[in-house]
């Protein structure tokens, strides 16, 4: 083969490449699940479609999107893709097995961040050391120092670095959620400490100075 | 040959015009991104800017109220001012937590905002039941407001700074020297310690073990032995030494291994007492009845020498039930000195233990009798409620211990716990029961 072809092929699979990185989820007929729920709920709130959601891709559903894509000015193809759900108002979640973690229950609002943060800082900790982190969190809420909710320590400027690197939106399992239930329940292994950090991995000298008490796999837990 | 030569110099063509394709979308790409970057910052600044001139605003707005309220002499003007202070205080604390300044820079301002609205809350229910505001209270709202005027003035000097370009949230300039700012965000170090009754006053947040004064120090076979005895020395079949802990009692803490399930556990160095034990798997397969499970949770505390105890309600998840367990004396829930005990719903083992609330209260109570009888707790219920059934307790409230009637009441939105002081009559709780097939919460 010879270099003017190659080059070509090259070029042409990086143009082909670099958008569907961008990509997402795409819904056609056939599809199934979560996601088109979502899309059917939208098309009946919107009256381009009748009856229920019942999270299958139809016929139906695809005349509906059809419609709904002639209207509003976009490609007509009867397929859900980022521009069409986005002019929807549905975000389409990418992992097509939402992670079944089994029955799971979430008994609120606050159990549920509590759970994310708990999966996201300590996932790879031993069972005890996942209370351990969501301890804290409860304890601050307590503290004067702190604010006074949980979704407010959580948030705090700077706090948790899984909230600004965004770690914390990925799905908890079946652990973290028992684990932030039970630091609710009142188990607190760290027994009132305010912070923890990984002494091999933080940069930060200011948290050397709290007083340890106790150490849970990679963490040290202090006040 | 010829011909094939012509066919490379279009591949090699064709090629360039693709690449300069390419070259102009990733141009356009690039743009587009960097437009969207300036917007995404505009907007995050605009929020960290609301969130500064919020902060100035309540806290200047708090400063004023807590100087009117020292000079007013009309009791309706001093309610509006303290529920005005503690809407103050709590909006100064969301948006001071919101700015990117470190929470080194920030937390004893948080401090500050969060006992001035508790004090003020503490002050509003003093002052409606019937209390006037004592000297030593005065002097403190002097204090708030004095420092209070002093952070709006530092904050309005740094949000000046902020304006004006300089880049304030640069890191942690707590450790920057003579130009740190630090001061502008904090209040005076002289600010003196706060005497009040509220979940942030200083004397909140002391923790002593009562149940565990004067027992004698085990060593770490000694808290071996205790927690072996504990399981059930039969059932044990593994055990380690994990490390020793100051949670905030001294305590060893073990890997254990019993009726097969891997648990950890902390024991104390006073007494050998078992501060707690969690389990570390899930279980998912029921075999019991969540009342099997709680009949199984009770012999097990009965057997452990726990004395009279009474289970104030239990919840599911997956394979594991969790039973409250209150200590009872003379007929009295003490709330406060409660257990919880998780028990294994596959098999009807203890997985599970939370014992720091008995641990830190369980003393002998020296009850004084009751001002007000069963009657008269019952006739102080809300009007819309209907009482079922009264019982003495003592429930925690602000580190004191409060004897009240337990009233079971409900109407048409659902069951409730009312909490009537057997003293003075005042209503001190109210909890709402939610009963679901996981099994009963009090709210």
């Amino acid at each position: 083969m010879n270099v003017g072809k190659r080059i070509l092929i090259l070029v042409l699979a990086l143009l082909l490449v670099m958008p569907s990185s961008y990509s997402a989820v795409v819904l056609e007929v056939g599809s199934s699940g979560e996601n088109v729920r979502k899309v059917q709920q939208r098309l009946i709130q919107y009256d381009y479609l009748s009856g229920e959601a019942d999270g299958k891709y139809g016929e139906q559903t695809r005349d509906a999107v059809m419609l709904f894509q002639r209207r509003n000015g976009l490609t007509v193809d009867g397929r859900v893709g980022p521009d069409t759900a986005a002019a929807l108002g549905v975000t389409l979640s990418s992992s097509g097995s939402s992670s079944s973690s089994s029955s799971a229950t979430i008994i609120s609002a606050d159990h549920r961040l509590l759970s994310k943060l708990v999966y996201a800082e300590a996932r790879g900790e031993s069972y005890k050391g996942q209370v351990a982190v969501a301890a804290v969190v409860l304890n601050r809420v307590e503290s004067s120092s702190f604010p006074n909710t949980i979704s407010g320590v959580i948030y705090q400027s700077g706090a948790f670095s899984c909230v600004s690197n965004g770690s914390i939106n990925n799905t908890p399992d079946s652990t973290a959620i028992r684990a932030a239930l039970d630091a609710l329940n009142g188990w607190d292994p760290t027994g009132g400490c305010l912070y923890y950090y990984n002494p091999s991995a933080t940069s930060d000298e200011w948290i050397r100075t709290r007083t340890v008490k106790t150490v849970i796999g990679n963490h040290y837990f202090a006040v | 040959m010829q011909a094939s030569r012509l066919k490379d110099r279009d591949y090699v063509r064709a090629a360039l015009l693709a690449a300069c394709v390419l070259l102009v979308a990733l141009v356009v790409l690039i743009f587009k991104q960097a437009a969207d970057v300036r917007a995404l910052s505009t907007r995050l600044n605009a929020v960290y800017q609301k969130a500064f001139y919020e902060t100035c605003e309540l806290m200047e707005g708090m400063s004023t109220n807590l100087r009117k309220l020292l000079v007013t002499g009309s009791a309706q003007q001093e309610q509006i001012l303290l529920s005005e202070i503690s809407r103050q205080a709590q909006g100064a604390q969301d948006n001071l937590a919101q700015l990117p300044l470190g929470e080194g820079a920030v937390s004893a301002t948080i401090k500050f905002v969060n006992q001035a609205g508790d004090f003020a809350t503490s002050l509003a229910g003093k002052l409606a039941g019937g209390a006037a505001v004592s000297d030593a209270d005065y002097e403190t709202i002097a204090t708030l407001s004095e420092t209070a005027g002093e952070l709006s003035v530092g904050l309005g000097e740094l949000l000046a700074r902020y304006e004006a370009g300089e880049d304030v949230f640069a890191g942690d300039y707590t450790e920057t020297g003579e130009e740190s700012l630090y001061p502008l965000t904090n209040p005076a170090t002289s600010y003196p310690t706060l005497l009040y009754d509220g979940p942030f006053s200083d004397a909140a947040g002391q923790t002593e073990y009562r149940a565990l004064a004067g027992l004698e120090e085990v060593d770490q076979a000694g808290a071996e032995r205790a927690l072996r005895a504990f399981l059930g020395a039969e059932a044990v079949t593994g055990l380690r030494f994990e490390n020793e802990s100051s949670i905030p009692v001294d305590c060893y803490e073990f890997s254990v291994t019993a009726n097969g399930y891997s648990l950890s556990a902390g024991v104390t160095k006073a007494g050998g007492q078992i501060l707690y034990i969690l389990p570390n798997e899930d279980v998912t397969d029921v075999t019991l009845t969540d009342e099997q499970a709680v009949a199984s949770a009770r012999a097990f505390l009965t057997a452990r020498g726990y004395g009279d105890m009474q289970e104030s309600y239990f919840s599911r998840y997956d394979g594991i039930l969790t039973v409250n367990f209150a200590a009872v004396q003379d007929g009295v829930v003490l709330y406060p000195d409660l257990v919880k005990v998780q028990v294994s719903l596959r098999d009807g083992a203890i997985i599970g233990l939370e014992a720091g609330g008995y641990l830190r209260n369980h003393v002998q109570r020296e009850f004084t009798l009751p001002a007000l009888s069963e009657e008269d707790a019952l006739a102080r219920l809300g009007g819309r409620l209907t009482a079922q059934t009264a019982r003495l307790c003592v429930i925690p409230e602000n580190a004191e211990e409060y004897l009240c009637y337990e009233i079971t009441a409900s109407d048409a939105s659902g069951e409730y716990l009312v909490y009537i002081d057997a003293q003075t009559g005042a209503e001190r709780e109210i909890l709402q029961v939610i009963s679901d097939e996981n099994g009963a919460l009090v709210m």
